[in-house]
């Protein structure tokens, strides 16, 4: 006897339709899953059997074969528990057989014929919304985030013998529905991540509110315990609210990266991601057999936070220059090829030198000359070329911690970025940007507008200053962003000015070229 | 055609480590080089045992390759015999009997003076390096340095602002970049001057050359001027050499805690000639500035940057510390220092701090 479920499977960043087809034959008792079932698959015929056996319901000792279709695609996890047992019932007719078809069924069964929670729901979610189907049946802790996507019964189950009831109508179980506006109110600054609790570093504090408002990367250059960590972490804090769109976008990696926290929904606040120094290449862009979204995927419309910036190895660096582009990445393995969202904000973090005290007012650095080159060298000139502000971090003098008054809140700061970026979006929005820094140097071309004088300063500094070609770039980028900041539409030698002081001196006697 | 034959003797090293002695005895290089088995051995200075390495070295040398790839780079040989070898240098106990030279040589020699220092300096030494090599050599006065990181490079730097010019001398071969950030250095400086060397192409910057090389700084020279140096720096030894030679020693004192003073400060002590402008070094070494002295700045600055100004002075001072003391915005500040710099009054060095620089 024949019977087909549906169910999905994720490859990538998208879920695609799998028909699970059981036939039940005479003949020796075996358990057969074929269509190219990875090892947890293999063991869900363990975990069926005794599921089906531990609810009350009869496993047939027959011939099983169970075909996962289309057979050519590689299927991986636990989540066709479920249909797999659901198929057996249907087809020793344990379970009603009207309205299977109109369902899809995700789930891991743990012995005991209850429902475990699976990853990746929201994009199968999507999909089975896509295919016209009337409903999905997910795990309970699951439904909330499939529930984001309207117009589609969303069934939570929690056991087998619940999902038999409810399709031979011994049982009503309400579909879940989710309120996103509601999911975006309780979303408030915490207060025990605030820039109100920095004392001094105005210059700094100010190049990040910049770099919020115009998404722009930051390279923080002090020496230890100057506060840069502390900075990086309050730097989602001041960052706009995310739209609906990001945040599915967001929802959707975390959902298949399977990091979603339980009764969480939607991630509504922009993610912070801070990766030790140690991961490889493969945690920071992504990897593995099935690709699986990396470091970079999961702060994506958040914050990627690189703290000892030299001391992630070569390669790990390097792979971040085409993400940083393009804002995604595209991961190819032999068995497939994937694509990742990936625009993030890069946040960077490093000592002057090696010896960490380079330029410090009380201690002296140690380090020689060619250490000095040799530890800067490590991070490479087009790496350096994606990263528009460089701010230096000092530390603070005992005078600086008693003395000064803590700043203004990140509230008030948002406040500002929030506006600024309403205005990047009315003015580049028809370019299909975001932020002022994503503009190519065509786009700057186009959307740079420099009074007189501000032309004239420009042509002066570059002399005077020894700006290059890249460092001219980057002003012309930031002005625009100060611009934003200040309500201007046109840039004036005010925000050339204080762009120009968001890049490291440019000291030949020093060694401090960036 | 005898200039290659000093090559030669340049290039095997039993003759170059005696080339002095050899050469006294006014044999000519032509005549050492061809000599056969029993002339050699006949030369003052050269052992019976080492006639043989000396045969065998020769034998491998094709002389007219080397003499071409040194034409290829561009070099250039000066011997002691030569009429424009530099008159100060012929004077001193051991001049370089051979010197290798890149650029123009023919630059004033009479009227060169040696800016040295530390290769850990700070953004003041740099700055006052550069001013003064600057001014000096707007009055016509050569500037001899080490290419050397800090100091020295400044020193360069602000030398090939005047017709003095400025002579580079080394302490490994004209072929060598040594430290390898100078490479543009080293092109400029053959514009505007000449760089120098006694060693043949190939040779490494190995430590022991470089007191050799200092004795070549000061005795081009009619006095050294010291801009910082730790008690150890290379500098007190070209300064030591400069006593030595009968030549000015002149230095420029600082902030007496920091370390780099401790050099300039001994001298000093020890009746060094205190400098703390160009007209001191011209006086000291009766040199007489032609042109008048420097007018004021004549860059128009308004209120607001004065006062910035006014509170860096001539100590570094953060931006933090710039925004806090003055009660302005952040932005205000960052727009004032751009324009100062851009003014040529300030100037930023390491850790987002500001020197007054004029």
């Amino acid at each position: 006897m024949l019977a087909k479920i549906e169910s999905c499977s994720i490859l990538g960043m998208e879920a695609f339709l799998v028909e699970v087809e059981v036939d039940i034959s005479n003949g020796l008792p075996a358990f057969n899953i074929v269509g190219l079932p990875d090892a947890a698959i293999q063991e869900s015929r363990e975990r069926v059997r005794s599921g089906i056996s531990n609810s009350e319901f009869e496993f047939p000792l027959k011939r099983i074969t169970v075909n996962l279709a289309p057979a050519d695609l590689r299927k991986e996890g636990p989540s066709f528990d479920l249909p797999v047992a659901v198929g057996i019932l249907a087809a020793t007719k344990q379970i009603s057989r009207d309205m299977l078809s109109d369902y899809l069924f995700v789930g891991e069964l743990s012995l005991t014929g209850e429902i475990r929670p699976v990853n990746g729901v929201l994009p199968m979610a999507l999909r089975a919304k896509e295919s016209k189907k009337k409903g999905f049946i997910v795990p309970k802790e699951n439904a909330s985030e499939a529930a984001l996507i309207g117009g589609l019964k969303i069934i939570p189950a929690s056991s087998l013998s619940e999902i038999v009831k409810f399709f031979s109508g011994e049982k009503e179980i309400e579909p879940i529905t989710e309120d996103i506006k509601r999911l975006f109110m309780n979303n408030t600054v915490s207060d025990n991540i605030n820039f109100c609790d920095i004392k001094g570093q105005e210059h700094a504090k100010r190049a990040i509110e910049v770099a919020a408002a115009g998404g722009h990367n930051l390279l923080m250059v002090g020496p230890p315990g100057s506060g840069k960590t502390m900075l990086a972490r309050r730097m989602p804090s001041i960052l706009p609210d995310m739209t609906f769109e990001e945040a599915i976008e967001t929802t959707k990696i975390y959902s298949i990266a399977g990091m979603l926290p339980s009764k969480v929904a939607l991630v509504t606040s922009r993610s912070f991601r801070a990766p030790h120094h140690t991961i490889s290449t493969a945690g920071l862009v992504g990897g593995g057999q099935h690709p699986r979204p990396g470091e970079i995927s999961l702060s994506h419309n958040g914050v990627l936070f690189l703290d000892e910036f030299p001391e992630f190895t070569k390669s790990a660096l390097e792979v971040l220059r085409q993400p940083l582009e393009d804002g995604i990445v595209t991961i190819s393995r032999a068995s497939s090829t994937s694509t990742f969202p990936a625009r993030f904000m890069l946040v960077a973090a490093m000592n002057p030198c090696r010896c960490g005290y380079l330029g410090d007012k009380i201690k002296e650095c140690v380090c020689v000359p060619s250490s000095i080159r040799q530890y800067k060298s490590k991070i490479s000139g087009p790496l350096l070329d994606r990263i528009d502000i460089q701010v230096e971090v000092p530390r603070l003098t005992k005078k600086e911690l008693v003395g000064v008054s803590s700043g203004e809140s990140s509230e008030t700061i948002k406040e500002r970025v929030q506006r600024a970026r309403d205005r990047q979006q009315k003015n580049i929005g028809d370019s299909n940007l975001s932020c002022n820094a994503q503009m190519s140097p065509r786009l700057l071309k186009k959307y740079c507008k420099l009074s007189d004088s501000a032309q004239n300063f420009l042509e002066n500094a570059i002399d005077k200053l020894g700006l290059s070609g890249r460092a001219y770039d980057k002003v012309l980028r930031i002005s625009k962003t100060i611009a934003d900041l200040g309500e201007r539409d046109l840039i004036e030698v005010e925000h050339l000015a204080e762009a120009i002081q968001y890049r490291c001196s440019n000291n030949s006697n020093n060694y401090y070229n960036f | 055609m005898d200039k290659r034959f000093w090559l030669g003797l340049k290039l095997i090293p039993v003759l170059d480590k005696k080339i002095k002695t050899i050469t006294d005895s006014f044999e000519s290089a032509e005549r050492i080089w061809l000599a056969d088995r029993n002339g050699l051995s006949k030369i003052d200075g050269i052992a019976i045992n080492e006639v043989d390495e000396i045969i065998t070295r020769r034998n491998n040398i094709d002389l007219e390759r080397w003499w071409q790839r040194y034409k290829n780079i561009g070099i250039n040989i000066l011997t002691i015999f030569d009429d424009d070898y530099p008159p100060l240098l012929r004077e001193i106990t051991n001049p370089p009997t051979v010197l290798f030279f890149k650029g123009d040589l023919i630059l004033n020699y009479s009227n060169a003076v040696a800016i040295v220092g530390s290769r850990l300096a700070s953004i003041h030494g740099s700055i006052i390096a550069e001013e003064l090599a600057s001014e000096l050599s707007k009055e016509g006065v050569t500037v001899v340095s080490g290419v050397a990181r800090g100091i020295d490079g400044s020193a360069h730097k602000g030398a090939m602002r005047g017709q003095g010019g400025t002579i580079g001398v080394l302490g490994c071969s004209l072929d060598v970049i040594y430290p390898p950030e100078n490479k543009k250095l080293y092109g400029e400086i053959c514009k505007h001057g000449s760089l120098v060397s006694e060693y043949p192409i190939t040779t490494k910057p190995l430590k022991w050359n470089f007191p050799a090389r200092n004795r070549i700084i000061s005795g081009l020279t009619k006095g050294v001027v010291i801009v910082e140096a730790s008690e150890k720096s290379g500098a007190l030894i070209t300064a030591d050499f400069a006593l030595e030679q009968g030549r000015e020693v002149c230095a420029v004192p600082g902030n007496p805690k920091n370390k780099l003073s401790k050099g300039p400060h001994k001298l000093l002590k020890s009746g060094a000639y205190l400098v703390e402008d160009a007209g001191d070094i011209l006086d000291v070494l009766g040199l007489i500035g032609h042109s008048e002295k420097k007018k004021e700045s004549s860059v128009e600055i308004s209120l607001d940057e004065q006062r910035v100004l006014n509170f860096i002075d001539w100590e570094l001072k953060h931006v933090d510390e710039i925004t806090r003391e003055l009660n302005v915005s952040s932005s205000d500040a960052a727009i004032l220092l751009t324009i100062l710099e851009i003014k040529g009054l300030i100037k930023q060095d390491i850790g987002k701090r500001y020197l007054r620089i004029h």
